[in-house]
């Protein structure tokens, strides 16, 4: 059985425009891997340009647009995303392209230093490690684990509109994850610092980011959690007014 | 050097139903503020303007079938908007779950509430 193979081309040195190539392939006998078919294909046609480096969906470099929907190729099997004997394979949305299925990716990281993934804790560092309790440790599962490759944030319609200002599913999910870790100190900053009209609230819920992590994370409840503590944080703020008022 | 391309196609990337449901609760909200709502403020000042007014509306929506079916089109929407809208309101106050199952699934039944209502609606009004 042909495969046929539509690749998203894409050369500033030589095209105007971005075309689809199609590439015919004998399907392999056992079921292999996305990246696995590029690396076959580069062998025919070794101008094909895509990013990918650990080849076990740890480094999150080769994250594409798979038939439509985003994903990691080296950790996405032919035989689940195959319709019929056709492959499409796209460039992530929403990120200008370099060439091929290479995106620039600066706007993304750009949101992604916005949010300061570092710990910080303004008291004196203990002589050994600062300690949690297995139950706050806890809190952590689920956001921790994010490997940065984009998925959820260019399968997001808001991140499409503001790159620039909406922070995006991955990085939210990382600025929760130090919100919620009880050895950072700077809660209040962090939520501060998000609580203009664009940077969480652009986020409706329609839960693109949850459908395409590659890691099975759910960047959509920890934007959740972040309104529900901004809203927390706001009613906090009319408190000393309404003492005023009743003196 | 020539600019960068960035692919977006809404025709080649797959969206849940959840983001159907979210897209589609903006434009009913836009027909809502553009259309419905203007609309019906007209109507009701003509409405209340003089018992003869009334009278004369009434007549006029009961012997036209078109204008009865742009009303019924201006319900649905509303109605399209409150239902995607509660469902909504419902994830946000973390009242339903925030996983990508409990999502479609919700989606699905704010939409089947909308056709059932949709479909009661239509069979009064026309």
């Amino acid at each position: 059985m042909q495969l046929e193979i539509n690749i998203y081309r894409f050369n500033a040195e030589t095209d105007a425009f971005p075309y689809m190539q199609t590439f015919n392939f004998a399907k392999p006998e056992r079921d292999i891997m996305v990246l696995e078919l590029l690396n076959l294909l580069k062998e025919q046609d070794p101008t094909i340009s895509y990013r990918r480096s650990c080849r076990e969906g740890v480094c999150g470099s080769d994250g594409m647009n798979i038939n439509g929907k985003n994903g990691l190729a080296c950790i996405t099997p032919l035989s689940q995303v195959l319709k019929g004997n056709k492959l499409d394979l796209r460039p992530l949305p929403g990120l200008p392209v370099i060439r091929d299925l290479v995106v620039d990716m600066e706007e993304f990281y750009a949101q992604y230093e916005k949010i300061k993934p570092f710990l910080q804790n303004d008291s004196t560092p203990p002589e050994i490690e600062r300690l949690q309790s297995p139950e706050d440790r806890d809190k952590l599962d689920g956001l921790y684990e994010c490997i940065l490759c984009a998925c959820c944030s260019t399968s997001c319609p808001s991140f499409w509109w503001n790159p620039d200002k909406f922070v995006g599913p991955a990085a939210l999910l990382q600025a929760y994850r130090f919100i919620a870790d009880t050895r950072d100190s700077r809660t209040e900053e962090r939520l501060e610092a998000l609580s203009d009209p664009f940077s969480v609230y652009r986020c409706h819920g329609i839960m693109n980011c949850v459908s395409v992590c590659p890691k099975g994370l759910n960047p959509n409840k920890a934007i959740g959690n972040i309104k529900s503590m901004l809203l927390k944080d706001s009613t906090k703020a009319v408190e000393p007014i309404r003492v005023i008022e009743q003196a | 050097m020539s600019i960068k391309p960035v692919f977006i196609n809404l025709l080649k990337i797959r969206l849940p139903l959840s983001a159907f449901m979210s897209i589609t609760h903006r434009v009913s909200g836009v027909a809502l503020f553009l259309l419905v709502i203007p609309v019906s403020l007209v109507i009701f000042t003509y409405l209340v303007s003089s018992e003869d007014s009334y009278l004369e509306f009434l007549a006029f929506y009961q012997d036209n079938f078109i204008f009865r079916t742009f009303v019924l089109f201006c319900i649905l929407i509303f109605q399209y908007h409150m239902f995607a809208g509660l469902r909504h309101l419902l994830h946000d106050f973390h009242v339903l779950p925030e996983t990508l199952n409990s999502s479609n699934i919700s989606s699905q039944v704010a939409l089947i509430l909308f056709l059932i209502n949709g479909f009661l609606t239509a069979s009064v009004l026309l």
